[in-house]
């Protein structure tokens, strides 16, 4: 008892957690759906995109950065991927078509990173700027159209179960784990850490922070393409439109999770929980029955209240 | 002059235990420039701080026009006409001159509509009356120079309806000519019936423009000098400097090795965009270099030529005996050249990060296998330069932000220490840091270059450099002077030296 | 006044250059391009994001951001809409209309100051909050049916209709402000130096909120030039691109993300190239998606020197 006393005097996650609990008892009261596996199934398909895409932008926001073209880049890399399924004689293959997901990913990350970092335009505006080309590119590939004809093994491969747990929630939940160890472990992370903490510092420390934030759009890039990738098998289909705010969802995630706007600080583990949390909301106005007109308005305000109770610039509220 | 505008009386001030202020008293009288004397920490800013209502006082009062007063805010100073042109101005860089002269006091012509005209017309005239007929109202102050800014400050404050003016160090950023019209301007505020208060390191300057001094030391009054223009400099230095001083910094001598740092002929610019010129020095292993000189004069501009923050704009630096071009910090780095910044929270922390984390910034490689930090290895590298350093290692998991300045000042040299460095450039190093723990970084130092690292610190508290240095350089206005042994230089030679060449 | 046009020029020389030469290279481009016709066109197509962009360079001097513009567009466009079903004299309903979307700047300038909290985060909440309430308040479908005298007030019976001279009078109102009262210096000066704004006895907290309601109330004033055009009030307006334009073409003209600056006109002229590339681009033929990778890529190029200009 004691330790769970301390935990929530203490601990970074204590917010999102209690919320999670606040509102899991409570739908489970309400409703004896909510507890059951099924529900569960559905609640971690529909977040698995969402903490796939926001694991990359935490480390990014970190970082001092921010990328808003994760939606576009959800897009463009399913319609590349699709359209290389069609082209491909016999369906192509599943291997081939995952490089290229990747590389597609990589590299709309590289061209954010070196027009962040080289050309040192603030972050903001620049992906606001790629995600408008990039969106235009995919709509250009596709003709403004869906693309049918995935490759059946490809939706296999993402949208599969392993017993009764989603592939993608499997993928979605390795791949916070390595952004855990990228953050905590790895060199890559103590930067990224840094950088969003004193960028200055850590310039004039003698370490090459461009290099390093390059490769930190590249990985947001990747996990985009990878979450484009798992919602085009998902959907059997590849959309120009997908992920339109798919950003902005990660970025709220992230925030709720307790990272700070400004850079510096945050946690993986927080922005998961961050992503069960605003699942658990939408999932319980479903079961409630709230129509779905509402359900964005509750949304909205949950992320303000996270944000406020999570806030740590109180202190500083007095002028 | 018999009625003081303003009247401080046993002012008492204590920060923690420490007792900043004492019985002290303080008047102004209308039209007198006071020049405010005393060393670094004497107690003239906090002082000043309390008369702008940016400190409370504990105990004591303060009458200002006759009347006591309580001051909460800067603006309850301010519309008693007290104000602070601070070192920093406080100006905005995004708005032109007239508009940031008039920032909260616009004119208008009813209707809320500015009145431009009248703006502009009466900033050309303020501007002239300081002597800056060459800065155009509609200039944006981002493209107006340092010494201009000051003068705009100074602008700001009159139009503001300035009854005493408090100017801390307004002269660090001027040239001479700058700092003659500067003069100008104090004396036709004080022919109108305002006050200036004088904070100022530059003796010569403090001389030629105060009326009357009033010195504190250790937070005391210690003497007065009504009459300004009689006394001589000599007697100004005695009571700010006080006693003959024991052996506050410990100092074994060392034996110095080979040549590992040499500037030659190196000019660079300062930050207030003046050139200096023709700098040759050398640092030896194991030695401590002191480079002392006053506040503004270059010092900080200097140790980030050397470790490529700021650009050299000729002469060579040599490291090993070799020639290098040390362009940016990632090459200092590997040539092994390490630099404790004055500004620790702004450029030598990251203050929201683990202290142990700081340590190891520089030299992750050394911890990591591969990309993997192993944090085993960290921790152990971290702690063993700690105990070194007689830190606590409790400390290594608090952020750096929860240290004292003592402790942050570890943090900033063992990072140092683990990358490898020969050559470690300390630049203000115990600043903002209190006594006991000074003592402890004067050791530290002398330690460090008995284990043959060559040390160079830069510092503009005289004690300091004389104290913990083998060699000495001096640097003022005119250049470079020095090397001075050990022993061959004492605290009023190097002041005056500082102060400009007079020997 | 002559000497306030030369700083004009001088301030904005690069982007009137740029929508001068976009307006030859098309005029050759394409025959039909330089004709009055598509000319007014191109303007009629312009003012709702003037208005929004108008509001946009209040927020982005203080160094703000309101991402919730086109939410608010939509809202208060729905909350009219009812009032008029509801038989309210219709200039009664726009009043009532912006005061709603002032009521929603408020909100977000309030969370903003009394929390300090991140601009970009507090109206990304607001966005999705208010879009739910259009969705709410409309059933989630658009309300069709203006009053008549409405639609000629905002839209009018020309070609060009009167939206355009609506948003130009907005802006000229924005740049009277801005330039000629202390409000509009207070507002640079925060986004330039809150520090500095608040020693000189600025109520810095009290100017945020104030941009926030500007915006919010503009944002209501484009509502109903929206609804003038479509001649019904959609929830879902201003999804996307209106509010993404409301940011890109402050930024072309000159404003930063990091305050400072209000260029209102440089706003005005930053819309005006977008709706210029995609008139030109149409008319070229070019399809609507390459029009998007133009669009991205113009914005891009801004940001791109406006740091390089920051880097000298």
């Amino acid at each position: 008892m004691r330790k769970v006393q301390q935990f929530f005097q203490t601990s970074v996650y204590s917010g999102p957690v209690l919320a999670i609990i606040i509102f899991g008892v409570a739908l489970a009261l309400y409703s004896p759906h909510f507890l059951q596996v099924s529900n569960f199934v559905n609640i971690s398909n529909q977040i698995a995109i969402n903490i796939i895409i926001a694991v990359g932008m935490t480390i990014l926001i970190i970082s001092g950065g921010i990328d808003l073209s994760v939606g576009a880049n959800v897009a463009l890399t399913g319609v590349l991927v699709t359209l290389y399924f069609r082209g491909a004689p016999g369906g192509g293959s599943v291997l081939i078509g995952i490089a290229i997901g990747i590389t597609c990913g990589a590299l709309l990350g590289l061209i954010n990173g070196l027009i962040v970092s080289v050309l040192k335009a603030p972050p903001f505006i620049a992906t606001l700027g790629t995600s408008g080309v990039f969106r235009g590119i995919a709509l250009v590939l596709s003709g403004g159209r869906p693309l049918m004809g995935v490759n059946e093994g490809f939706i296999r491969v993402f949208s599969g179960f392993v017993g009764r747990v989603p592939l993608q929630f499997i993928i979605a939940l390795g791949i916070v784990l390595v952004g855990f160890i990228t953050l905590n472990h790895l060199k890559i992370g103590r930067i990224a850490q840094a950088t969003g903490g004193n960028e200055r510092c850590v310039r004039t420390s003698g370490i090459r922070v461009e290099r390093y934030k390059v490769i930190l759009y590249v990985i947001t890039g990747v996990l985009a393409a990878i979450g484009g990738m798992v919602l085009t098998s998902m959907m059997a289909v590849a959309e120009p439109i997908a992920g339109q705010f798919y950003e902005l969802d990660a970025v709220a995630v992230v925030v709720m999770g307790g990272t700070l706007m400004q850079g510096g600080k945050g946690t993986v583990i927080g922005t998961l929980l961050g992503a069960v949390l605003l699942g658990i909301v939408r999932n319980g106005l479903n079961i409630i029955g709230v129509p779905a007109n509402y359900q964005q308005l509750f949304v909205g305000l949950i992320i303000l209240i996270a944000v406020v109770a999570g806030n740590r610039n109180k202190d500083r509220a007095t002028q | 002059m018999d009625h003081a505008y303003v009247r401080m009386h046993g002012i008492h001030k204590r920060f923690g235990g420490i007792k900043a202020l004492n019985d002290v008293h303080l008047e102004v009288y209308p039209g007198e420039v006071l020049g405010l004397m005393g060393e670094n920490g004497a107690g003239k800013s906090t002082l000043m701080r309390i008369l702008c209502g940016l400190k409370q006082l504990d105990e004591g009062t303060l009458t200002i026009g006759g009347e006591e007063h309580v001051l909460r805010t800067p603006q309850d100073a301010q519309q008693l006409g007290i104000g602070m042109i601070p070192q920093e101005l406080l100006l905005v860089d995004a708005l032109s001159v007239s508009e940031n002269i008039f920032l909260g006091k616009e004119a208008t012509a009813g209707f809320h509509l500015l009145d431009e005209k009248s703006m502009r017309a009466r900033t050309r005239e303020l501007l002239e009356s300081i002597g800056c007929r060459d800065l155009h109202p509609d200039t944006e102050l981002s493209r107006v120079s340092k010494a201009d800014q000051q003068m705009i400050a100074i602008a700001r404050r009159v139009v503001q309806g300035g009854q005493v003016f408090v100017m801390d160090e307004p002269t660090s950023a001027l040239t001479e000519q700058e700092t003659q019209n500067l003069f100008t301007v104090i004396r036709k505020l004080c022919d109108e019936g305002r006050s200036v208060i004088f904070i100022s390191h530059r003796l010569e300057e403090v001389l030629e423009i105060c009326d009357r001094f009033v010195v504190l030391r250790d937070g005391e009054n210690v003497a007065e000098f009504p009459n300004g223009p009689a006394i001589d400099r000599e007697q100004l230095i005695t009571p700010m400097i006080g006693s003959v001083l024991g052996e506050e910094y410990p100092h074994q001598d060392a034996t110095p090795g080979e040549c590992l740092f040499e500037a030659q002929q190196v000019s660079f610019t300062t930050a207030q965009g003046q050139t200096v010129d023709d700098i040759s020095f050398s640092v030896h292993q194991g030695e401590v270099v002191g480079i002392a000189g006053l506040v503004g004069v270059g010092k900080s501009e200097l140790a980030q030529t050397m470790v490529g923050i700021r650009k050299i704009h000729g002469g060579q630096f040599f490291f090993n005996g070799k020639a290098e071009v040390i362009g940016t910090p990632v090459k200092a780095a590997e040539l092994g050249i390490g630099y404790v910044t004055e500004d620790r929270r702004g450029e030598g922390l990251v203050l929201g990060l683990k202290s142990l984390y700081n340590m190891t910034l520089r030299s992750l490689h050394k911890v990591a296998k591969g990309m993997l930090i192993r944090s085993r290895a960290e921790a152990a590298l971290g702690l063993s330069y700690a105990e070194k350093l007689h830190m606590k290692p409790q400390y290594l998991g608090l952020d750096a932000q929860n240290l004292s300045g003592g402790n942050q000042q570890k943090v900033v040299v063992i990072r140092q220490l683990i990358s490898d460095s020969q050559l470690i450039i300390f630049d203000e190093p115990t600043k903002g840091i209190d006594v006991g723990a000074k003592a402890e970084i004067a050791k530290l130092i002398g330690d460090l270059s008995r284990d043959g690292k060559g040390i160079c610190i830069f510092s503009s508290e005289p004690r300091e450099v004389l104290g913990v240095s083998d060699r000495i350089y001096v640097l003022n206005h005119e250049g470079l002077a020095g090397p001075f042994l050990r022993g061959t230089i004492d605290y009023t030679r190097l002041m005056s030296i500082e102060f400009g060449g007079v020997e | 006044m002559g000497n306030m046009f030369a700083r004009s020029i001088q301030r904005y020389r690069g982007v009137i250059a740029t929508l001068v030469l976009i307006n030859i290279i098309f005029s050759f481009a394409s025959e039909y391009y330089m004709t009055m016709y598509n000319i007014m066109n191109i303007l009629d197509h312009s003012a709702i994001s003037i208005i929004l962009s108008v509001g946009m360079v209040f927020v982005l001097a203080t160094g703000g951001i309101d991402l919730s513009i086109g939410s608010t567009l939509a809202f208060t466009g729905i909350v009219a809409a009812q009032l008029f079903k509801m038989q309210v004299f219709w200039p009664a309903a726009l009043v009532l209309a912006v005061l709603v979307g002032m009521g929603i700047g408020f909100t977000n300038g309030w969370f903003i100051t009394h929390y300090r909290l991140q601009p970009f985060i507090v109206t990304l909440a607001m966005l999705s909050i208010v879009r739910g309430a259009a969705l709410i308040l409309s059933k989630g479908s658009p309300i069709v049916g203006m009053p008549e005298s409405f639609l000629q007030v905002f839209s009018g019976p020309r070609i060009l209709g009167n939206g355009i001279f609506i948003a130009l009078l907005v802006a000229a109102g924005a740049a009277f402000i801005i330039e000629k009262t202390a409000y509009g210096r207070y507002i640079r000066a925060i986004g330039g130096g809150e520090e500095a704004a608040y020693v000189c006895g600025i109520r810095t907290n009290r100017i945020t909120r104030s941009v926030y309601i500007i915006a919010g109330a503009l944002a209501t004033v484009s509502s109903f030039l929206f609804m003038a055009g479509m001649n019904a009030a959609e929830p879902i307006a201003g999804l996307t691109t209106e509010w993404m334009e409301a940011i890109a073409a402050p930024i072309i003209g000159g404003n930063s993300l990091d305050g400072g600056r209000a260029y209102i006109l440089g706003a005005v002229i930053g819309v005006l190239i977008l709706s210029c590339i995609r008139s030109g681009l149409n008319m070229m033929g070019v399809g609507q998606h390459y029009q998007q990778i133009a669009i991205g890529a113009v914005i891009i190029c801004a940001v791109l020197i406006d740091s390089l200009r920051k880097d000298k």
